[in-house]
């Protein structure tokens, strides 16, 4: 199974900040990326209204003049007048109104209620046979006489106007009554506009690039004006809004796009004005491109910031990990203390357990040593047994032989010898009295083994005077015995214990020519576990060796050379440390692992 | 450093992702046209191309194209021709829409491999079963025969004892071969008998031999003929003709011009616009002929509201 790998608290915090920040930062960008585009959308919206609204102004402003002229030609030229005898009267008051506006009129024509014509302005040649009758707008003036009429904008194909061009109009009808000598007939006042005025006015709304546009359609839906009308009218493309001329006044959402619609009053028009949402496309890549600037400047800066914040948090407690790592259970470290409150807390809290423990550890150690140097000691005071019955067995052998001052130099030997094992119960004692005790020892053993051996010391006063740990010497002399002393050889085992200054340190070299040992028998002779070296007084050189380094250190104690056949050396080596009270006391009351 | 690493990098990548926003955020202001299409047609301000450039413009605006007519010359040689498409494309165009001289050496200039501009041709320089430029044209083929069935029509498919005369202008030679010859053949087999066939316009009309029905191939032509009718220079022929002008309806409506064909001339310049501005997006696609329609008209139904789009398509709108 898959284990993730822990990571450092710096990352884990810069992480989950970071993490954090940047959905925080996208969760904003998203809101405000909606809201401006909201906001385009909406501003669009109304720059889209208001240009309807003054489109619509102007488009009634001039429908408004073109009803005027009809107004005006019918009740004040037209009703006037008789049409066969006042013609000229007639012609005159249409020709002042076609004067007047003719930057936006095409024809002003009167018609009689069989289609025919009465009189036009300008005055220009009908074409042949323009059927009249047959036209929409004629036709729709007749029917509704109350209402004026407005067609769909068509070419004007009732004059010929002599330009070359087909005149788009769209053309104002209404019913009128004509007097023809003293009689009231019904005819049609025709009325046509300039188309291209209305085509330009919303042409010119038109030239936006943003893909917005507008156009003008009568109540039946037919285009009046449209940007693509000729690509509607060829299939080319398709106006899904024209729904909405059945609709009053007001914006819609229609095929995912905001339709505004206008009415055009007197007329049944609604001008619309259609936003695509490619009108704010341009809006929304710029807002999108603004807000992903702004997402990844914030990112960029958040992690920065947040790897600050990881750092000022986490490196005190980088320190105070390092500093707690490195305690080895030996040194008391420095532990680190900084950071805030709560790490500085924590970094005392730390310190002082290590110091506890530390101190325990010490009471420990030195509670361990105290007992171990009591065992040692008791151990190495205990005599053998046997020792003390073979001296008092060759006393008494000596009393009964009357070799009284024999016996005596042993009795006061032992006494000498027991002196210095109490030694008022110290542990540390002077070269001199170790051999001194060392001495006695011998002599004691010389009068049992009847002088089978010979001791030499050889110790310069100034290091008898140097301390060393009691009872160190007699079992290193005992093993001399036990082993370089053997039954039925004629050679005498000779002993040599010399002592010299090296440095600091007190080398006591205590060497024999007796068997010697093997190496195996070498190696075991300071091993713990060897029980089979241990002979004599039930105490061996371990113990000795134990008791040199529990006092002086590790750098301290015994080491054997030996040959086979040849003899053996024990070099004792200890430090220089002059007796006294105060060194003695100081020894005593030392702690070495 | 190698824990640093890590941060470093993203760093890096955050400030080069804001430098390219940056980038982004200034080069995308303004427009986004997708490009800008010069139009080459000889004689470029005549009026029988008026629908044809008003498709153009449309298209333009539907395409989100810049669009700009080179002015040309009456007549063009393949040598103007090249000039012409040079400048244009030295002056920014990044596509061309030509409507090209006949020939092999038009051909060549048209399908030059090193200009990596697109090019449409209005018309085939030279016969081909496959075309080697994209070509959106008018078939030659069905005005012949639209011609014919007009002419034929208007006397109840009966045409024996009268005579035609065929009336070319000397451009786009290869179509009006191709229009004669179906017109030929579609006339003779009414019963027809051509007397006469003039490619050239400005000749004296009423210098020829007098004929019964004039046939014009083309706008230019047609528009002669009915000068020629309205200056009764033309021994009284009914004249028929291929017409796209304003001037050519119009003379449809004063009866000058008994039928006209008219081909759609909105569409051909919507849709080779149309497939310039594909061109400019992505050339996958190898060359394509697509060929336009065109209607029959007499002057009844002139001004019916069908017939009024195509008058819409020929004014000059703002």
């Amino acid at each position: 199974m898959f284990r993730r790998r822990p990571q450092s608290l710096q990352s884990t915090l810069m992480l989950t900040f970071s993490g954090l920040s940047v959905v925080i930062i996208l969760i904003t960008g998203a809101l405000l990326y909606v809201k401006f585009v909201d906001n385009a959308r909406t501003r669009e919206l109304a720059a889209t209204q208001e240009a309807l609204h003054q489109t619509k102004d102007t488009l009634e402003d001039y429908l408004t003049r073109m009803r005027q002229i009809a107004d005006t030609a019918y009740y004040n030229v037209v009703k006037e007048n008789d049409v066969q005898r006042q013609s000229a009267s007639i012609h005159t008051g249409l020709n002042t109104l076609y004067e007047g506006n003719r930057d936006e009129l095409i024809t002003l024509a009167l018609y009689n209620d069989t289609g025919k014509l009465v009189l036009a302005e300008p005055v220009v040649t009908q074409k042949n046979d323009p059927q009249v009758a047959k036209q929409s707008w004629f036709k729709r003036a007749t029917a509704e006489p109350a209402d004026v009429h407005f067609s769909r904008p068509h070419v004007q194909n009732l004059f010929d106007l002599g330009t070359q061009r087909f005149q788009w109009v769209i053309s104002l009808s209404r019913a009128v009554e004509l007097s023809r000598g003293g009689q009231v007939r019904t005819g049609v006042l025709l009325v046509d506009m300039d188309y291209y005025r209305i085509a330009h006015l919303l042409a010119e709304l038109n030239d936006n690039q943003t893909g917005k546009y507008y156009y003008l359609a009568d109540d039946a839906g037919h285009l009046l004006y449209h940007p693509r009308l000729v690509q509607l009218q060829q299939h080319l493309t398709k106006e899904s809004t024209l729904s909405v001329v059945d609709r009053p006044e007001g914006v819609y959402h229609i095929a995912n796009q905001q339709v505004a619609v206008s009415d055009i009053g007197y007329t049944g028009w609604k001008l619309v004005g259609v936003v695509p949402p490619a009108t704010i496309k341009q809006d929304m890549v710029q807002t999108g491109l603004f807000i992903g600037l702004y997402i990844v400047l914030m990112s960029m800066v958040l992690v920065m910031i947040n790897r600050l914040i990881a750092i000022h948090i986490s490196r005190p407690l980088q320190r105070l990990n390092r500093s707690v790592q490195a305690y080895d259970g030996v040194t008391l470290p420095e532990i680190d203390i900084g950071g805030s409150s709560e790490i500085r807390q924590l970094g005392h809290s730390i310190n002082n357990s290590y110091q506890e423990i530390e101190a325990l550890m010490a009471a420990m150690v030195q509670a361990q040593n105290a007992r171990r140097k009591s065992e040692l000691a008791v151990l190495q005071s205990q005599i053998n047994p046997h020792f003390l019955y073979n001296t008092l067995e060759s006393i008494t052998w000596m009393i009964e032989g009357e070799q009284n001052d024999q016996a005596v130099f042993m009795i006061t030997q032992l006494a000498q010898l027991f002196r210095i094992s109490l030694s008022k119960g110290r542990s540390i004692i002077s070269i001199d009295s170790e051999l001194k005790h060392a001495q006695s020892y011998m002599n004691i053993q010389a009068a049992r083994y009847k002088q089978a051996f010979s001791l030499d010391v050889d110790v310069a006063d100034e290091i008898r005077n140097l301390c060393i740990v009691k009872l160190v010497l007699q079992p290193i002399l005992e093993n001399v015995l036990n082993y370089g002393l053997q039954p039925y050889d004629d050679e005498p085992l000779l002993i040599r214990v010399a002592a010299k200054l090296e440095g600091n340190d007190v080398i006591i070299a205590i060497s024999d020519n007796g068997n010697g040992m093997d190496e195996a028998t070498v190696a075991a002779a300071l091993t713990p576990d060897a029980d089979d070296l241990k002979h004599g007084s039930g105490v061996g050189l371990v113990n000795v060796d134990s008791r040199l380094k529990l006092y002086f250190g590790e750098a301290y104690g015994l080491s054997i050379a030996s040959a086979v056949d040849v003899g053996t050396t024990v070099t004792m080596k200890i430090p220089a440390i002059p007796y006294s009270e105060a060194a003695r006391q100081q020894l005593e009351g030392a702690e070495h692992e | 450093m190698n824990k640093y690493r890590p941060f470093i990098f993203v760093e890096i990548g955050l400030g080069i992702l804001a430098l390219v926003l940056a980038v982004l955020m200034l080069t995308t202001r303004g427009s986004d046209s997708r490009g800008k299409v010069a139009v080459i047609v000889p004689n470029s301000d005549a009026e029988s191309w008026d629908a044809l450039k008003y498709g153009l413009k449309m298209a333009a605006a539907d395409q989100n194209v810049d669009m700009f007519v080179v002015d040309t010359p009456e007549h063009l040689s393949v040598r103007t021709q090249q000039s012409l498409m040079k400048q244009a494309i030295l002056g920014g165009a990044d596509a061309l829409v030509v409507a090209p001289v006949s020939g092999e050496k038009s051909m060549a200039g048209l399908k030059n491999d090193d200009r990596q501009v697109p090019v449409i041709a209005l018309n085939e320089p030279v016969e081909s079963d496959s075309p080697e430029v994209n070509v959106v044209a008018n078939d030659p083929e069905a005005l012949g025969s639209a011609l014919t069935k007009l002419v034929a029509g208007d006397y109840k498919q009966h045409l024996t004892g009268e005579t035609i005369g065929i009336l070319a202008s000397d451009r786009d030679q290869l179509a009006t071969t191709r229009i004669l010859e179906k017109l030929q053949i579609g006339i003779t087999q009414h019963g027809a008998l051509i007397r006469w066939t003039m490619r050239e316009t400005k000749a004296a009309l009423d210098t020829l031999p007098p004929v019964d029905i004039v046939i014009a191939l083309d706008d230019a032509a047609t528009v002669a003929a009915g000068s020629a009718v309205v200056d009764d220079a033309i021994n009284g022929a009914r004249v028929y003709g291929v017409g796209c002008s304003t001037e050519a309806l119009h003379q449809l409506d004063s009866k000058a011009v008994a039928g006209l064909v008219v081909p759609d001339d909105f569409n051909r310049g919507y849709q080779s616009l149309v497939v310039a501005a594909k061109q400019l997006s992505i050339r996958l696609s190898g060359p394509k002929r697509q060929v336009i329609g065109q209607q029959t008209l007499r002057r009844p139904q002139l001004f019916t509201q069908k017939n009024q789009t195509l008058l819409f398509m020929m004014n000059d709108w703002p």
